[in-house]
């Protein structure tokens, strides 16, 4: 079979097998708003509306008001290159719309370029003192390697499927400026990856068989709990946030479907100064992840630091250092709509400026 | 404060559009982050990713020197040697599964460096070093290279190895129908080719066509060709080439 419809093939059937390592598991919570990746992931201390409850759930008791989120959201991810080659199938285009439909001509951008897309879409409901949400998060990175592992050519596939409810809880520790919450989760997880020697024919010819993959992307499952706590002192200009996050808090046990990683417990810092007038605010945070080295996380990939610039409530822009590269993102609220742009670059790997990936997000938020 | 809080803000919101290096990356260019240095095989990824075969030949040379028992590398510096001959290891590979060419010089025409253009020393040195290529992956224990091996990267070298083979049997029989001074195809070069060379050509393509891989079946198929001849292997090629 043509290596070229062998991908093609894969692709098409969404297949994965276990086994891939490629993309390290990554540090930022499961489900990480738009505007936060902006402000390069640093959300300890400031998070935005569903993203509160999985980045600090402490922060729930602190915006001074009772009610914090009702709404759904979806997000779109994806990397610059293959926004690149979108354009391309564009009718009017340079090259003309007949490559639309045709797999080969995919392949042979993520020949050329990797392919990286996905997705989150939340529903949840937020207040002063907790709240429930369920999420969904799915992306796929395909990179193919003119001289893969073996020295052969080789199509490497990773890809994410989060999907799980949370239920937390919080307050405010009384006559004390700290507070306190818990975010119970509920998660279904998939990490498919393979790393595909397309010369090799066995190894093509058991993602021909649509059975066999939907069987290896079966979902684990598993419960598991984060505890936050927050230092919140308030000034008339100027306030300091001082955050402490205990994610999977003893580990959460994942069963079922392919044996993926059990999360492991991880503990975070993070600092922050907000300037503020009535309406305006600009809030620079830093935090410093994986404080036990839990996953042998690289300072790089440890360290988030960002700024977010709110405007009259209406309007925010943001950038920061995400992965050890520049983000930058900027959201409207428009009352019962917000949407979000960003731009951010990952590291695949843990190694800094081996396999970076250039992704833009597209936000849009229904609720209040 | 609040004015060197508002710079430090300021210029984090302006360097999203500067720059595109990683902050973590050897040697550090932030006080704030440590850099974390990059394993061997990190170093070759990332060359590789760049299209660096130039480094990654080097840091592959000097690894395999330091552990010459990890046999993984061996393939992946034989496919750096294919990459920096000219060698398209991809588009052969396309071409073997979709191509109705009989001949091995038809199939690998379009994916080995033409001569055009090229002195013959460049043309030399690149046969020279498709000849690494092999030598790399011939370093590796029989036992590795056998069918029967279940090392993840036995499959990867043993085609490697028949690819590279029909490969340089090609490109020495360009040698034959070229002329270098005049930068034409020239049938009267067949007159040069002499017994060794035939050897050499046809132990080339035996071995390949021997040896599985994508251009076994080409490599056979080219070999039953020019032993049609009923003569010695060197006027049995000579009368292939100049057909």
């Amino acid at each position: 079979m043509d290596p070229a419809w062998s991908i093609a093939a894969i692709i098409s059937l969404g297949g994965f097998t276990t086994g891939g390592t490629a993309i390290a598991r990554d540090l930022s919570p499961i489900y990480e708003e738009t505007f936060d990746i902006a402000a390069g992931g640093a959300s300890l201390t400031r998070a935005t509306r569903y993203g509160v409850a999985l980045a600090n759930p402490a922060l729930l008791p602190v915006s001074g008001s009772f009610h914090r989120w009702l709404g759904s959201e979806f997000a779109l991810h994806i990397n610059k290159e293959s926004v690149d080659y979108a354009k391309t199938l564009l009718p009017g285009s340079s090259s003309g719309s007949s490559d639309s439909g045709d797999s080969s001509a995919f392949v042979d951008h993520v020949f050329q370029s990797p392919f990286l897309a996905g997705t989150q879409t939340s529903l949840a409901y937020l207040n002063a003192y907790g709240g429930i949400g369920f999420f969904s998060r799915f992306e796929v990175d395909l990179e193919a390697q003119e001289y893969g592992p073996t020295g052969m050519p080789a199509v490497i596939l990773n890809g994410k499927s989060y999907s799980g409810g949370t239920l937390s809880g919080a307050g405010k520790i009384p006559f004390t400026p700290f507070s306190l919450g818990v975010t119970g989760k509920y998660l279904m997880l998939a990490e498919p990856g393979a790393a595909i020697d397309v010369a090799d024919p066995n190894a093509v010819a058991q993602f021909q068989d649509p059975a066999a993959l939907s069987a290896l992307v079966t979902p684990s499952t598993g419960t598991g709990f984060d505890i936050g706590a927050l230092m919140f002192i308030q000034g008339p200009r100027v306030d300091w946030r001082l955050a402490l996050k205990v994610d999977d808090v003893g580990g959460t046990r994942l069963n079922g479907g392919d044996a993926i990683d059990d999360f492991k417990q991880v503990t975070s810092i993070g600092a922050a100064m907000t300037l503020h007038t009535g309406k305006d605010a600009l809030h620079v945070s830093v935090d410093k992840r994986d404080l036990q080295n839990a996953y042998d996380t690289p300072p790089f990939k440890a360290t988030r630091a960002g700024v977010k610039l709110t405007l009259r409530g209406y309007a925010g822009i943001a950038a920061g250092w995400y992965d050890g590269y520049p983000s930058a993102g900027a959201e409207l609220d428009l009352i019962f709509l917000q949407i979000g742009v960003a731009t951010y670059r990952r590291e695949i790997t843990g190694a800094p400026g081996v396999n970076p990936r250039n992704v833009y997000v597209m936000n849009m938020a229904a609720g209040f | 404060m609040r004015m060197r809080v508002l710079t430090f803000a300021l210029v984090f919101l302006a360097t999203p559009s500067c720059g595109t290096g990683n902050l973590g990356e050897c040697p550090a260019t932030s006080p704030l982050v440590k850099c974390t240095g990059l394993t061997t095989d990190e170093k070759i990824r990332r060359a590789l990713n760049e299209e660096d075969l130039d480094t990654a030949r080097t840091l592959l040379e000097d690894a395999i020197a330091e552990e010459p028992d990890n046999y993984g590398r061996y393939p992946l510096l034989s496919a750096v040697y294919a990459g920096l001959a000219g060698f398209k290891l991809l588009a052969i590979l396309q071409q073997s599964s979709s191509s109705g060419s009989s001949s091995i010089t038809d199939a690998m025409d379009a994916f080995l460096p033409s001569p055009q253009g090229m002195s013959r020393e460049e043309y030399d040195a690149k046969i020279a070093l498709l000849g690494d290529a092999i030598t790399t992956i011939n370093a590796l224990p029989a036992e590795f290279l056998a069918t029967a091996s279940t090392d993840k990267y036995a499959a990867s070298a043993s085609q490697q190895l028949g690819i590279y083979q029909a490969a340089q049997a090609s490109m020495y029989m360009k040698l034959f129908t070229y002329d270098f001074t005049t930068g034409s195809a020239d049938p009267a070069q067949i007159s040069q080719l002499t017994d060794q060379d035939a050897a050499r050509i046809m132990g080339l393509l035996s071995a390949a066509a021997t040896g599985g891989g994508p251009m076994a079946g080409i490599a056979a198929s080219t070999l039953a060709a020019i032993n049609a001849g009923g003569g010695t292997d060197r006027d049995n090629l000579a009368n292939f080439l100049g057909s």
